[in-house]
């Protein structure tokens, strides 16, 4: 069960530049159409159309990326514990951040020697508060969310031992109550509702993610048992994932449309969240399933961190290279896409086993770039 | 002494990759940092594939992964038990 995780890593360290490489897809269907048909922008003409839902398809069914992130965080957590420590030792805490923060401040380093070069000027305290919440490129709000998460590990452990049960409720039900106050903002039903209150909802925050760490700690510490749950569940688990895979798809345009607005960035719903947890406890229901290039997955998967924090940039700037040298090529979803996932992999790849290899510079530094 | 030379040439190539760390028998390899979450699964891999033994979930722990003596002292039990 234990290279599942390893391979639940890798498909979603897939899904993340995917989903990342889906944002440029989006973008280029409604904010960058100037650059290949006449008209003004943002165009929502795409909208409904079969370039739009295979975009939204393959972004609901790869929604399981961060939860399983922040799951496998958790099961590790349970495993440096241990079974004779209260729990964990904050100096191992410490040097997990330590190691997550640093590689994390480089690459933001870079993202605003980018945006300096566009022209973008930050005073100090607008620097931090970028650095704090993760906002130096969209995807980095995971890195403050995982690092608040592991400052509260030492408190979710001895729960997570004795009353795991309490801990789970406790952590699902904070989490729902985050994921409801958004539908109902969303929504325009939440009238004037208070600053700290909608604070909370902040993606870089850790209430609406608590419970896949939560559950990734009670997986750790009582996986003899999970795995028997699992065995007598597995096939219904499956149909809750294929069942709301599509039901996902339908959520997010009703909720779209009862909005009123035109556009809503991702948000992960309660729905997202329930296939989430079933798609992870499924591939760990069925772990004795060989699946195919199942060893090149949990390769990737090794490489996550890394990639993770590679990607971004190497997107933005493939995505703005297409814009500026090939522009008829944002109509065409179909190579815009492969083009991006190909580049947003193979790049953070190739500059990982670049500076890995024996005789380079960076090989001493490897951990402090790609953690 | 075969087991501890494997894992320890194992962990500088794949995991430390170069970063100058002297891995001793007894290094706390979770409070150095040299194992995380993904190092972890990757070792349990390798023993697993190396020594051809299986390593349950429930053993990958701090108690067993704590340094290479430990995960030394762990394999060599497993093998022992695996014989049996």
């Amino acid at each position: 069960m234990l290279r599942r995780l390893l391979l639940l890593n890798g498909l979603a360290t897939l899904g993340v530049v995917a989903n990342h490489s889906l944002g440029w897809g989006f973008t280029a269907m409604f904010w960058w159409t100037a650059r290949y048909q006449a008209g003004s922008t943002p165009n929502f003409d795409q909208l409904g159309t079969l370039s739009y839902f295979g975009l939204r398809t393959i972004e609901q069914l790869i929604i399981f990326a961060v939860p399983t992130f922040l799951f496998v965080s958790g099961f590790f957590v349970a495993a440096a514990a241990g079974r004779t420590q209260r729990t964990i030792s904050w100096r191992v805490v410490g040097v997990r951040l330590l190691y997550l923060l640093i590689p994390y401040l480089l690459w933001s380093t870079l993202i605003f020697a980018m945006r300096f070069a566009e022209g973008a000027r930050y005073t100090p305290i607008q620097l931090a508060r970028i650095l704090l919440s993760g906002q130096a490129t969209e995807a980095y709000y995971f890195v403050p969310l995982l690092c608040q998460l592991y400052l509260l590990a030492p408190f979710l452990i001895p729960p997570a031992r004795r009353r795991w049960k309490l801990l789970l409720a406790v952590t699902a039900v904070v989490q729902l109550s985050v994921q409801s106050l958004l539908y109902l903002a969303t929504l325009g039903q939440l009238p004037a509702a208070p600053d700290p209150l909608m604070f909370l909802t902040r993606t870089w925050l850790f209430p609406g993610h608590l419970f896949f760490f939560a559950l990734g700690i009670v997986a750790g510490f009582h996986i003899k048992e999970l795995g028997r749950l699992l065995e007598r569940v597995r096939w219904p688990l499956l149909a809750t994932v294929v069942l709301l895979l599509p039901l996902g798809v339908v959520e997010w345009e009703r909720v779209l449309s009862a909005s009123g607005q035109q556009w809503i960035g991702q948000r992960v719903t309660i729905l997202d969240s329930v296939y989430a947890v079933a798609f992870i406890l499924t591939l760990l229901a069925f772990h004795r399933v060989t699946l195919p290039f199942a060893e090149q997955t949990e390769t990737l998967g090794t490489r996550s961190y890394g990639i993770y924090l590679a990607h971004s940039p190497v997107l933005e700037l493939t995505a703005r290279g297409i814009y500026h040298g090939l522009p008829w090529l944002l109509a065409y979803q179909a190579l815009f896409q492969p083009i991006l996932l190909v580049v947003g992999l193979g790049v953070p790849l190739a500059l990982m086993a670049m500076a890995s290899l024996q005789r380079s510079p960076t090989r001493a530094y490897y951990q402090y770039i790609f953690g | 002494m075969e087991v501890r030379s494997s894992l320890t040439d194992y962990i500088e190539r794949k995991i430390l990759k170069g970063r100058a760390v002297t891995l001793t028998p007894e290094l706390n390899l979770l409070e150095t940092g040299i194992l995380n979450s993904l190092g972890i699964l990757q070792l349990v891999s390798f023993i697993e594939e190396q020594f051809d033994i299986a390593v349950p979930a429930e053993d990958v722990v701090y108690e067993n992964f704590q340094s290479v003596g430990t995960i030394d002292a762990y394999i060599r039990e497993q093998a022992s038990q695996t014989q049996q």
